[in-house]
């Protein structure tokens, strides 16, 4: 589980049920408009998906065992993969605005500020970008 | 909405990220359709559901 600041905890509730969009998706693809950029925005996507899944699943196993499992360190093994995936959605966020400042318009990598380096705000930038997607997906294909 | 239920949703979560991945097998996709018609919840309402559970503990 992530442990927030009390002051973290406090702007999220005040925020509601949803996570406050930083960026908005759609604003971010429309940036990136070479085939470099395109192909380090999906990467940044497919990331941000993959750490929405290991939160899901992890919360579910919580859920699962009242927060009390830890059988042959299974909790920390599950810690560990989620911490490998969140560290390669920041790479992949600072990868995809180092590129797109050197792009020649320094205006493309504003986004990044907004973000800040926080770990716990990277990650709730990572799930909001997951949710935006899926839900878009989801509004193209019915299900 | 049961703990058990919160589980359910949030096995559909891990389903809705790997599908919109493009990684989804038939077997995830039937068991998607089968929460939707278990909890009678459109896949919209799920996606409501999942995102809520998963900020409240976050």
């Amino acid at each position: 589980m992530h442990h927030l600041q009390p002051q973290d905890k406090a702007d999220l509730a005040r925020s509601g049920e949803r996570f406050k969009i930083i960026v908005p998706l759609k604003a971010l693809e429309a940036q990136c408009d070479t085939p470099i950029l395109k192909e380090l925005f999906e990467n940044m996507v497919n990331d941000a998906l993959r750490y929405a899944e290991s939160v899901c699943r992890f919360q579910r196993i919580v859920t699962a065992t009242a927060g009390i499992f830890d059988e042959q360190g299974e909790r920390q093994a599950i810690e560990d993969v989620r911490g490998n995936i969140h560290d390669s959605f920041i790479g992949s966020v600072n990868i995809l605005c180092r590129m797109m400042l050197r792009s020649g318009n320094p205006e493309k990598g504003s986004w990044r500020n907004l973000i800040g380096e926080d770990r716990a705000a990277l990650g709730r930038f990572a799930l909001t970008i997951a949710f935006e997607y899926i839900r878009r997906e989801s509004e193209g294909g019915a299900t | 909405m049961s703990a058990k239920d919160d589980q359910v949703i949030l096995r559909y979560g891990e389903l809705a990220a790997i599908k919109a991945r493009g990684e989804a097998t038939r077997d995830n996709l039937l068991e998607m359709d089968q929460i939707r018609k278990d909890l009678n919840l459109t896949d919209m309402e799920l996606i409501d559901k999942v995102e809520r559970l998963v900020k409240k503990n976050y």
